[in-house]
């Protein structure tokens, strides 16, 4: 039997794909990035993790033991205070009236914000060579050579909380990863705010 | 389902651990061991060799080159019938025919973004390579 983070792959298969065709994911991997591009880019990314670490990782305080250390907006506002740009997102809440304040559904949502460190260093690459190396990517690389042993540790925590949930549980993480999916695409899709 | 192993020598520090992380985050089955200098890979290699086993190479490396070792590959026969992949930026023409030439498997260019890169790999680890023979119009290993 598949581990339950393959299921969770393949049932948001299709929901990350539309994430990474938005015009903020074609963007930022574009021969034409410039500054302002980045500083939109980060923006967003600002607005999808400051509601996580501030709503959702409070609920999963218990589940997860390592949060303190998957925190990422003091690098992302490093990054925005280089660019000269405000350090809070002011467009479209990451969370909408569809969150939910239970466990299951913010695992989910997780999953989706964690899972998105693993492309970075990619981006990195492409940020470095097309902005230079003055280019301030404290986010990009935020967790550096732990990159691949924190995605392991976290899907080892998701995978031990589904061997022991419900069918109705583990259908609410992934309700919550597809909710967390869909809301990136609408961040990613959505103009530039005021 | 046992795990493909995967060999790749890259001497830009950066692609080696892009590389880590698409495979990390594909789920798929692959034990990787990563090098950045011809000469441990080679040595390493030799060592390691099993038919479980395919090989990603970059062309431009500084001491010995993706084709010096592909050349090296080739004449020994422990390590002669491992799948080569030769992985590199460039797409042009000559690089091709060149890796075509001196016997690699198939010519693979680095992908323009990570879900092309996570793809690539997959694609890489489903192909049974022992049956695979590259025909002459799918040498080139893309994501789609």
């Amino acid at each position: 039997m598949d581990t339950f983070n393959l299921v969770l792959k393949e049932r948001t298969a299709q929901l990350h794909r539309a994430v990474e065709s938005t015009g903020i994911s074609m963007s930022i991997l574009s021969p034409a990035l410039n500054q302002d591009m980045y500083a939109n880019y980060l923006e967003r990314i600002l607005g999808i993790h400051s509601a996580v670490e501030t709503t959702v990782f409070p609920v999963l305080q218990n589940l997860i033991p390592d949060l303190d250390q998957r925190r990422k907006t003091p690098a992302i506002r490093n990054d925005l205070k280089h660019l000269e740009r405000a350090d809070e997102y002011a467009g479209d809440a990451m969370l909408d009236a569809g969150y939910k304040n239970a466990t299951d559904f913010n695992l989910g949502i997780v999953y989706v914000s964690e899972g998105s460190i693993l492309g970075g260093q990619f981006i990195l690459k492409h940020v470095k060579q097309v902005l230079g190396n003055d280019a301030p990517v404290e986010f990009l690389n935020v967790y550096g050579a732990q990159t691949g042993p924190l995605w392991k540790q976290f899907l080892e925590c998701l995978n031990t909380y589904a061997s022991a949930a419900s069918d109705a549980q583990k259908q609410q993480i992934i309700a919550g990863a597809e909710y967390g999916f869909r809301r990136v695409e609408h961040l990613f899709s959505a103009g530039k705010p005021a | 389902m046992e795990p493909i192993v995967i060999h790749y020598a890259d001497d830009d520090t950066d692609d080696l651990q892009i590389f880590k992380n698409a495979v990390d985050k594909s789920a798929a089955p692959v034990a990787l061991h990563t090098y950045n200098h011809g000469e441990e890979f080679l040595k390493n290699l030799k060592n390691k060799a099993d038919k479980n086993s395919i090989v990603f190479l970059d062309i431009n490396m500084p001491g010995k080159s993706g084709f010096d070792i592909l050349k090296e590959i080739r004449r020994d026969d422990l390590l002669k019938k491992m799948p080569v992949i030769m992985y590199s930026t460039s797409s042009d023409d000559a690089s091709i025919a060149v890796s075509r030439e001196h016997g690699a498997t198939m010519y693979a260019v680095k992908p323009t973004s990570f879900s092309d890169l996570k793809n690539m790999i997959r694609k890489a680890v489903a192909t049974n390579w022992e049956l695979f023979k590259s025909p002459p119009d799918s040498f080139i290993l893309t994501a789609a």
